[in-house]
């Protein structure tokens, strides 16, 4: 579905990502698992087009994206819920999830569709739909940034970091939506974490970035048992 | 004593002058929500804008009136292309220092431009909003109902355009966070495109209100621009309904000023409400309170 090959990207003179591979089929979920600042995000971004890449390829649905603006890949499918929610504090829960759609022209009886799709997932945007998006908890906030992001019915979507900030018992529950959707819509997912243990344990497969390098990738359950990984991202 | 007939005509004036405030504070306001840069040549963009339906279109041309406003709104997108391409977009993530330079930069070149094709004189032009009018006794020119009545239903459609249709909703987001907006699939820098377009339409509008006012002169715009935004200011900064309601509120205030103070001191009233909200209530009337 999604094939990333021996990438590079730079911030400036700085080499963010260096030859960094991986791949996503049809439904499975994959973790990229890493430190702060081991270029997770920039992989993210480098996939959207936010930040431009310096050699390699992405190809999505065998084609060549790489050169390809953000919001063109949106409109193909790709949606990338971003680090820190990102949501729009001054519109309305419900006018946030409208944002979700902007791309696709879709008819007002499709739309609401949609939303009901989404007020059934997250029972709790439904009774604030009204209510200004800044004004919601950091849990609730993540979940209208998931159902906005679910909005233009994505062939594959990421996720980055979507624990963060958040209380442990949200945490479960942030985690619980992401399989229990992927399950549902039978796309693949792409998860960026911190939090490791919950990556590797809601995931098939997964990838451990290391300062920009792929440092070690295989089935999630074998790198869970990995001492290495276990040492370095999981807590001894 | 003041007479009615004194105050209606004040109020009635202030409301037409107060909703020309409020179309400059909402032009500029358009290209700061999204590109995060003051248009500092926005008195120039709509003088240069009266000269071109006053001037070219209605003088040189020969053009009716409604042709010559056609003409001109084309002229003016083809204008706010030009300086969205050249300067609001690609200058916009630069140093501030250099986005002040070059609006203002741009509003000089507008300036002599000016100069260079119509010449360094007055432009005398037909009143096309002729008559007078009668309302509670006072004697108005029928010049301020119209410039009320076109302001008004130009400040109503801008409000809906924005918050219904969804181009305005693409450039609310675009203007609330832009990374959030391309994950939307929206395209940044179209909007940003499209609200210079806006905002320069609004410019044509607005000179075509003035120059029944005051005459078509280069400086026609200058002190109109300054007040429009010190509507945004006393309104609430970057808020377009801000902008409509501190223009009103400076329109109607200034002029009722002058029915006790010389009228000399008319403009003074204007930056007199403007350092008094600065320094009270900065965030505006409108406005929340800075975090």
């Amino acid at each position: 579905m999604l094939k990333v090959d021996k990438v590079c990207t730079y911030y400036g003179k700085v080499m963010a990502l260096h030859e960094v591979s991986f791949e996503i089929g049809q439904d499975e979920i994959v973790s990229i698992i890493g430190a702060n600042g081991a270029g997770k995000s920039t992989l993210m971004k480098s996939i959207m087009g936010t930040v431009p890449i310096k050699s390699g390829s992405i190809q999505f649905e065998g084609k060549e994206i790489s050169k390809q603006k953000p919001h063109v890949n949106v409109k193909n499918g790709i949606v990338y819920v971003p680090e820190g929610r990102e949501i729009f504090p001054n519109l309305t829960v419900k006018e946030n999830l409208e944002m979700g759609a902007f791309c696709r022209n879709y008819s007002s009886k499709k739309i609401n569709e949609l939303y009901e799709e989404c007020y059934e997932m997250f029972p709790k945007l439904k009774e604030r739909q009204k209510q200004q998006a800044g004004s919601l908890s950091g849990g609730e906030q993540q979940m209208l940034a998931i159902a906005r992001g679910l909005m233009s019915e994505p062939k594959l979507i990421m996720f980055d970091e979507p624990s963060l900030g958040l209380a442990p018992v949200i945490v479960d529950e942030v985690f619980d939506i992401i399989v229990k959707l992927q399950q549902a819509k039978h796309i693949p997912v792409v998860l960026v974490e911190q939090n490791a243990f919950m990556a590797l344990s809601i995931s098939n497969r997964a990838y451990v970035l290391e300062n920009g390098v792929v440092s070690l990738s295989g089935q999630s359950s074998e790198l869970l048992n990995m001492p290495s990984v276990k040492e370095a991202y999981l807590g001894g | 004593m003041i007479s009615t007939a004194t105050l209606v005509q004040a109020i009635v004036s202030g409301i037409a002058m107060g909703l020309i405030y409020s179309l400059v504070g909402i032009e500029y306001t358009l290209i700061w929500n999204t590109t995060g840069m003051l248009n500092f040549a926005h008195g120039k963009v709509i003088t240069f804008c009266g000269y071109l339906f006053g001037a070219l279109c209605l003088k040189q041309m020969g053009l009716p009136l409604v042709w010559s406003l056609i003409l001109a709104l084309v002229l003016a997108a083809i204008l706010a292309l030009l300086m969205s391409s050249s300067i609001f977009i690609p200058l916009r993530t630069k140093d501030n220092l250099c986005c002040i330079l070059a609006t203002v930069m741009a509003g000089k070149i507008l300036y002599e431009a000016m100069r260079l094709i119509w010449g360094a004189f007055n432009v005398g032009i037909d009143n096309y909003f002729p008559g007078t009018i009668n309302i509670f006794g006072a004697t108005l020119p029928a010049t301020y109902i119209y410039v009320l009545a076109i302001a008004f239903v130009m400040v109503v459609a801008l409000q809906i355009f924005l918050n219904k249709t969804k181009i305005g909703k693409g450039m609310k987001c675009v203007s609330q966070n832009k990374n959030a907006a391309s994950l939307m699939g929206i395209n940044v820098t179209r909007y940003m495109r499209i609200a210079t377009i806006l905002s320069f339409v609004v410019c044509c509008f607005l000179s075509i209100l003035l120059i029944p006012l005051i005459t078509l002169s280069k400086e026609m715009a200058e002190m109109i621009a300054l007040k429009g935004f010190a509507a945004g200011i006393v309104g609430g900064f970057g808020l377009i309904p801000g902008c409509t309601v501190g223009g009103v509120i400076l329109g109607v205030v200034e002029n009722l000023a002058c029915i006790v103070i010389p009228s000399g001191y008319k403009d003074v009233v204007a930056f007199v409400l403007l350092i008094g909200f600065l320094l009270i209530k900065p965030s505006g009337i409108l406005g929340k309170k800075a975090k």
